[in-house]
Parts: structure tokens; sequence; C-alpha cells
């Protein structure tokens, strides 16, 4: 291929006549993309893949290049192959770009690594015509978000080019361990990127039963208007997962439940149920909303989430038809560990449309079956006409997100039994996503990646998001660390400790069984 | 998949079909999830079209109409209404999925008034989806008003490659477009021998992705389109819609493979666009000559392209595509302009039909 001129500059950008109509319409910009931590766990199961994928649907141009950096010692034929190892089938169009792929092997600390970087970008840049564009991912251990930021600047590799270049930086969770070291890490990033070019990702944001959360409130006449203290007796959002923590015994205890999924996924999720309605659904729009719904979010003083909170581990038990250890006996975990494995907490929204009403959070691994979903249960009729005993199994209404698996919409409504009688109980009207569309469903990652590299940020997490999701969660840290909410022990394959369900009893109220 | 359950009788009416849908459906359990899709209607011409709509349907997988009514006109059969009814099942995501297929075959009377067998076996309230195979029907048909999207199989694809029959002996291309064209008009129109050249689009455009030779593109001074007759017309009427060509800059031509060839001039440099296919139909080669430079290549395989690949993409799409009606609508000025010389070659006349307008 011959060497792009200076003067190809902009020219890319030229609109192609032939692609109008075809999937390469939604092409991304020509970009080299550097994986950090290109030879972990994240890029091999989730980030190539989803490039992968990209490239099946002509979405990744034909000048992009990902450079791999890790310290594992790796060759760019070693790294080429894990790309193409990373899905089954791999398409032509992947095989091709992956030819092309680099890698560097080295350690972020030592400034060669990111010399021999700057050297192999620039190569790319040469030879495949990426015309300076950058997105970094940073898929390393959080401790070194920072350094590799530093790093990247000191070599000059942080900024773009030119006016038409760009230079963009994804960061994974966990975005800092606690309020302090989150702000911490936000001036580091910041000292090296605007906050319009840093794309905090969740990939909870990515997957469409989330966003559906916004067509669900937002494109429908009849939610909205029930949406609110008025019709709403309390909020479930359920995270449960039937994995323990695997091989990340390591890593999670330095994190827990609250650290790996409230802060973040339970957080972005609860954001979207409380949100008010945005005037678009845009970046700035979108996060502007989801921020001032989290600030109206009441933070408990550490004392009170003693009464608001329950925190558990698992032990040994039964999880489909298989005995599993407790989490103690997990590899990489203290015996005498007190890393939660389970939170269930019970927030209050101090704002015009949720005051007075419970929102409960709930995540767990370990639980029965691998379930995400959001439950709006509304208030019990004010009268029921009807004999109390034929209606013993009527339950309020209620509207469920299953965010996964089986993704979908139930609303629960009180239906009459057939027969002489007036017996009535609840039943669900259903609608299911995999029975109800034939499009592709992208991956989470899929759709998130082909956002960072277009530049649209509407399902990335903005700082000031990041620090109040903080902000909430900080008391309850707090609260662990002093010992003032006890950890209770729950078998493995159980839906958490007896004083979870106490949580909502005392009002009551009940989990709902996904 | 599998056909768990299925009924099937001669001479018998709409209330027996409609019952006969329910007693299977009632039969089925209650673990099992109706998909809620849409309904497909398909009109075929004739037996052994509908014989191919059936197999295309089996091979859709899970992702499936939660209603198929697949219909056949025989003008001299002795009954008026025969009926099939299947209740298809399949796993997906640790889930039952459920949907109904009813074929039917209408003897003459019956047929002049097929709008009163499809509309009371329509699923409600979701998307109608209708695919006259392989004849496309006229935009004044008694159907199309119940229709969100109409599906043809178009005008002509490699039979081996997309399993789509060939155009209609005898019928002039001029009036077969013009009618997809007015059809056009009436509703969306998924036009199943367009999407199974999309792999072929695809790579045409990708020839031009590479920043150094993307100046090119509005540059095209000729096009020359071989391929099976008449989607040549077709593609080319694409070329000279998207890339606003002259007429006499246009070469067509019917081949048994597809070649496009794009020649463009900027600032005095020269560079040639060529994509080839390779007789096995499942792989296609990209080349970028541009003089003094070296020759960019590229090749993409596909997997062979079955019915019901081309039907499942057909069968996700639901807008107009603005595209294909003005690349339709040049493909028919094109055609007039040739003077019809189209349909009324054959054999090695129409292989030396290779035109070019001056």
């Amino acid at each position: 291929m011959a060497e792009p001129e200076n003067s190809l500059s902009g020219i890319a950008e030229l609109e192609n006549p032939l692609s109008a109509g075809l999937e390469s319409e939604r092409m991304v910009p020509s970009l080299v993309m550097v994986i950090f931590g290109a030879s972990g766990d994240l890029a091999k199961r989730k980030i190539l893949p989803a490039l992968e994928s990209l490239a099946s649907r002509h979405i990744l141009p034909h000048s992009f290049c990902v450079v791999g950096v890790a310290r594992s010692s790796w060759s760019d034929e070693d790294f080429r192959k894990v790309a193409i190892e990373a899905t089954d089938n791999p398409c032509p169009t992947w095989r091709r770009l992956v030819e092309n792929f680099r890698y560097v092997p080295g350690d972020y600390s030592d400034s060669t690594t990111f010399e021999r970087l700057r050297t192999v970008l620039e190569e790319v840049d040469r030879t495949i015509g990426t015309r300076g564009n950058r997105l970094y991912y940073l898929a390393t251990l959080p401790d070194l978000f920072g350094v590799v930021a530093k790093a990247l600047a000191n070599e000059g590799l942080s900024k773009p080019q030119n006016d038409e270049s760009f230079v963009r930086v994804v960061v994974e969770k966990p975005y800092g361990r606690d309020i302090d070291s989150a702000r911490k890490l936000d001036k580091e990033m910041h000292s090296v990127f605007s906050e319009e070019n840093i794309f905090r990702i969740d990939h909870y944001m990515g997957k469409e039963t989330v966003q559906n959360v916004l067509a669900l409130r937002f494109a429908n006449a009849i939610f909205e208007p029930i949406w609110n203290r008025r019709y709403v007796d309390h909020v479930q959002v359920t995270v449960a997962e039937s994995i323990g923590v695997e091989h990340r015994g390591g890593f999670y205890e330095t994190a827990g439940a609250l650290r790996d999924i409230v802060q973040n996924h339970l957080m972005q999720v609860l954001s979207l149920v409380l949100l008010e309605p945005p005037s678009s659904v845009d970046a700035e729009g979108i996060r502007n909303e989801k921020v001032k719904a989290l600030s109206a979010v009441l933070i408990p003083t550490v004392d009170e989430v003693a009464s608001q909170a329950v925190r558990g581990q698992y032990g040994p038990g039964w999880i489909e038809g298989k005995e599993v250890a407790g989490y103690r006996e997990e590899p990489g975990v203290d015996p005498e560990s007190k890393t939660e494995t389970y939170v269930a907490m019970e927030l209050r929204v101090d704002n015009w449309r949720w005051a007075g009403v419970p929102i409960y959070l709930r995540t767990g691994k370990r639980l029965p079956k691998r379930a995400t979903e959001v439950v709006m249960q509304f208030q019990r009729v004010p009268h029921l006409p009807f004999a109390r005993s034929l209606a013993r199994n009527l339950e309020p209404n209620a509207l469920v997100v299953r965010v996964q698996p089986d993704e979908g919409v139930t609303l629960r409504f009180g239906a009459k039994i057939p027969g002489g009688e007036f017996r009535l109980r609840s039943v669900s009207m259903d609608f299911s996503y995999g029975s109800s569309f034939l499009e592709h469903t992208p991956e989470a990652y899929e759709r998130l990646l082909g956002d960072a590299m277009s530049g649209d940020a509407t399902l990335f997490i903005r700082t000031d998001e990041v620090d109040r999701a903080w902000q909430i969660v900080d008391p309850f840290l707090e609260a662990w660390a002093e010992d003032i909410v006890p950890i209770k022990p729950y078998p493995a394959g159980t839906w958490g400790p007896k004083d979870a369900d106490l949580l909502l009893q005392r009002a009551g109220r009940r989990w709902r069984t996904p | 998949m599998s056909r768990t359950e299925i009924w099937s009788v001669k001479d018998t009416s709409l209330p027996e079909i409609y019952t006969a849908v329910q007693n299977l459906r009632a039969r089925a359990g209650h673990d099992a999830i109706r998909t809620s899709v849409m309904t497909l209607v398909v009109v075929a011409a004739n037996e052994r079209a509908a014989i191919r709509a059936k197999e295309a349907m089996t091979n859709l997988g899970v992702r499936h109409p939660g209603r198929t009514i697949i219909l056949s006109c025989h003008p001299k059969m002795v009954t008026e209404l025969d009926a099939e009814v299947s209740l298809c099942e399949a796993d997906s995501d640790m889930k039952k999925l459920w949907w109904d297929e009813i074929f039917i075959s209408v003897g003459k009377n019956t047929c002049e008034h097929i709008g009163s067998v499809v509309e009371p076996l329509l699923l409600p309230d979701l998307p109608i989806a209708i695919w006259f195979t392989p004849i496309p029907p006229p935009s004044d048909h008694p159907l199309i008003d119940m229709a969100n999207t109409v599906i043809v199989d178009g005008i002509g694809h490699k039979q081996e490659l997309a399993g789509i029959e060939p155009p209609l002996a005898g019928v002039v291309p001029a009036d077969q477009l013009d009618m997809l064209v007015q059809l056009c008009r009436a509703k969306p129109v998924l036009d199943l021998s367009w999407i199974a050249w999309s792999h072929l689009r695809e790579l045409v455009a990708s020839l031009f992705d590479p920043p150094e030779v993307r100046k090119f593109v509005k540059h095209i001074q000729s096009a020359s389109v071989e391929a099976p007759h008449p989607s040549a017309l077709l593609l080319a009427g694409w070329l000279w819609d998207r890339l606003n060509l002259e007429l006499n800059s246009i070469h067509v031509a019917d081949a048994p493979e597809a070649v496009v060839v794009l020649e463009s001039m900027y600032a005095g440099q020269s560079a040639q666009f060529k994509v080839t296919s390779d007789p096995s139909g499942h792989e296609l080669y990209g080349e970028v000559r541009v003089r003094g430079q070296q020759v960019i290549s590229d090749k993409v395989y596909f997997p062979p392209q079955s019915l019901s690949w081309t039907l499942t993409k057909a069968l996700s799409l639901s807008d107009h595509d603005r595209i294909y009606e003005r690349a339709l609508i040049q493909a028919r000025d094109l055609s007039i302009a040739m003077g019809r010389v189209w349909g009324t070659f054959t054999g090695a006349q129409r292989n030396q039909a290779a035109y070019t307008s001056s």
C-alpha cells in the first residue's frame, strides 16, 4: 500500500456515496486502538470479540489497527493469534485487519515501553493511514490508570496531532475504591485528558434492556404518568450472580460487592429509573439528568446505614446441582475474610417525584440464579370489592424490567381465574426481546466500543456521576470498616442472609424472586 | 427447530383452520412463548415456489415470524381450500419459543378473493410482511393494502447463490422494473436479490475506504457492470445514481459472474476499482490500481447465501430503502434507454448484448 501523503488529512472523511444504506455507512473513523492490558482476560473475553463483531458488520474502517500493550513478553504474532482465537469463527474482514495488529511488551512504569509504543503508532499511521487518531483502552489494574495516563503524556501521546485528529481514553471500572481515591484518579486523568475525551465504561449501560428503560418510560404515554410516588409503592433493583469469585479471589478481597457492583452497575441502572425526562437523548441531556437523579438520593449517616443495609458472605452450598465452596475457601481469599459478597440496602430519594418511596437494592454472588431486574412495585388498590379469601393470590401490580437473562418486560396484573367463583390471582403480560425482534442485538462491549470510536459519550459515565455514586456508597464503606453492619453468612444457592428479607418485611414488603 | 404438531385436511374452511390452530396451541403447553415479531404471508405463484418458501422457513432458526401463512393458487384444484397447520418449536436462551405455519392451497374461485382468506388469520397488532414469490405483484394487488412491507424475489440473481427465481421469461425488464418502481410508491419493498448483492455492494464501497484513494470516489468517469441478467441493470442503476454518472459512461452486460469496474481520474492521476466474483459465488475480489502505485487488493469470503439468510435479512427491515428505490428507477431508465433489448434476446444473443449507450 502506498504511503499516505500529508495532503490526505481530511480526505478520508470525505463522504463515500456508495456506503449509503449499507452497514458500512455507520463506519467509525480511521484509528488505532491501543489496549493496555492486552494479554489479560478482559481483552480476550470481551474487547477483542467485540471488535471482531464490529468488523463483521463492516463498522470498522479499512484503516484500523489494534496495538496491544502488556507485561507479557509476546510478539506481534502471539497477539495476532490471540485476536484470531478470540472468537470461534472470525470473519474474513477481521482476519485481514488482524494481520496488521502490533504488540508492545513492557512495564508501564518503564518509559521505554511508551517510547516503543510511540514508534509503533507512528509506523501504523504511516503504513495503515490511521491519521493520528487514537483510542486508548485502559484494561489494566485500576492502580495503573494514572501511571499509564502520565506516561502517555510524557511521551507526547495524549494530545491530538492536529485539529482533525482525536485522542480518547476508555477507562474500565472500578474507578477508584472510595471517594478520595476516585477524586485523586480523576485529578490524574484530567491532568492529561480533558473530560470530553475520557470514556468511563460501565458495560451495563451498553445493554439493550438498560437502554430500554428510557424507551419504556419516555416513548410510552401510559408509564410515565404513574412513574412516581403517587402510584409506586417501592422500587427493587436486583443484580444476582450464581457464580462465585472464580479466579478473582485476590481482586475481590480488595473490592467486595459494594465496590464491584453497587457503586457502578446498580447506581447506573438506578439513575435511569429515577431520572426526569431529558430534553434530548444525547450525551449531555441524559447525563445531566442522571446526575440530578443521583444527587437527590439521600446519603445516610454511618449510623443510619446499620438499619438500612445488610451485608453477607456466602458459605458452602449447592448451586445448579453442584456442591460449591464457601467464599472463605476460595483461592486467594483470606480464611477470616470480612469481604461482603452480598449487599442489600434501602435508599430514599429526596425529590418531588420519589419522596417517601423506598428504593431497595441488592446484589450477591452464589445466589440461586443469574438475574438482573428492576421492579416497580405499584401500590395496592384502595379498595378490593371481592371477598378477601378469593383474592389471596393477588399481588399488587408490578412492572418488571428483566435486564438479563431473558431480556424483556413483564407487567403483573390481577385476573379472574376461570370458574364459578370470582377468584383472582396475578398473571403476567410479557414482552420478550428474543421473541419480538429479528434485528441483531449487539453485545454491550460492541455497542460501547463503537460509540467510543465515534466519540458518542451518551452511554459513558461522566465524572460527576462517578463522584456522586461514591458519595452515596461511602457511608456504607465506612460502616463496613467500622463493623457497624456485621457480616452475615448465607449458604451458597440461597437468596442471601435472612436479614435482607427482614429489611423489607418490617415495612410489609418482600423481595420479588426473579 | 421442530414441527411438533401437524394438522392437515382437504376441502376445509377458515373456521376449521382457525380451530385447528387454537387446538394445537392448547396442546403445546404453557412453558413455550409465542414469537410475536410479525405475520408473514407468502403468496407462492406455484407449487415449487410454495415448497421452496416452506424450506426457507425451516431454516430461519428461532428468530421467526409468529405466524407464517403460505398460500398457493391452483386453478385446476378440485377442492377450493386445502390446509396444513404446523406448530413449530425451538429452544432459545433456555426458553421455548413457538410459532405456527399455515399452508393453504386455494382453488380458482377463492384465489380471486385471497384477501378474505388471509385477513382472519393475521395475528393482531403485529406487522405484516407479504412475500410474493417469484412474481412481484402489481401495486394494486388486493393484499398490498394490508401489508406493512412487501418482499419480492427481485429482478434476478444467481439461483445457486440465493435460491431466488430467475425473472419470468418473456417479460421485458423495463416493464418489470417499472412495476417494482410503482410498488415502492405504495409500500416499502424488500428485494431479495438486492439484499443478496449486499456483499458485493459493500466491497465496491469499501474499495474507497483507504484514505489515499477516497478522493477518487467523486471523480468516477466510467462504470462497467457485468452480472447475470438482469441484476446487472440494478447494480448499474445503483452506481449511476450514487456516483452521479453520465448515462453514456455506463456499460452493462449479461455475464455469469459479476464484475464491476470503476475508472476514475483525479488531478491527472488515473485509478481503477474492480470487484470480481469467483465462480463458486462465495468469494469476491476487490482491487484498486492507481497509476504508479502499488495495487491494493482485498478479498471477501462469505458463507453460501441461502434463501433463509436473505429472507432473515429482509424480515429484519421495515422501512423504505431509498437507495434501492433510486437504483430501481435508474435501472428502469437505463433499460428504457437500451431500447428494451434484453427481454427479447435469448441464449447466445443475450451474451452478446453488452451495451454501451452512445
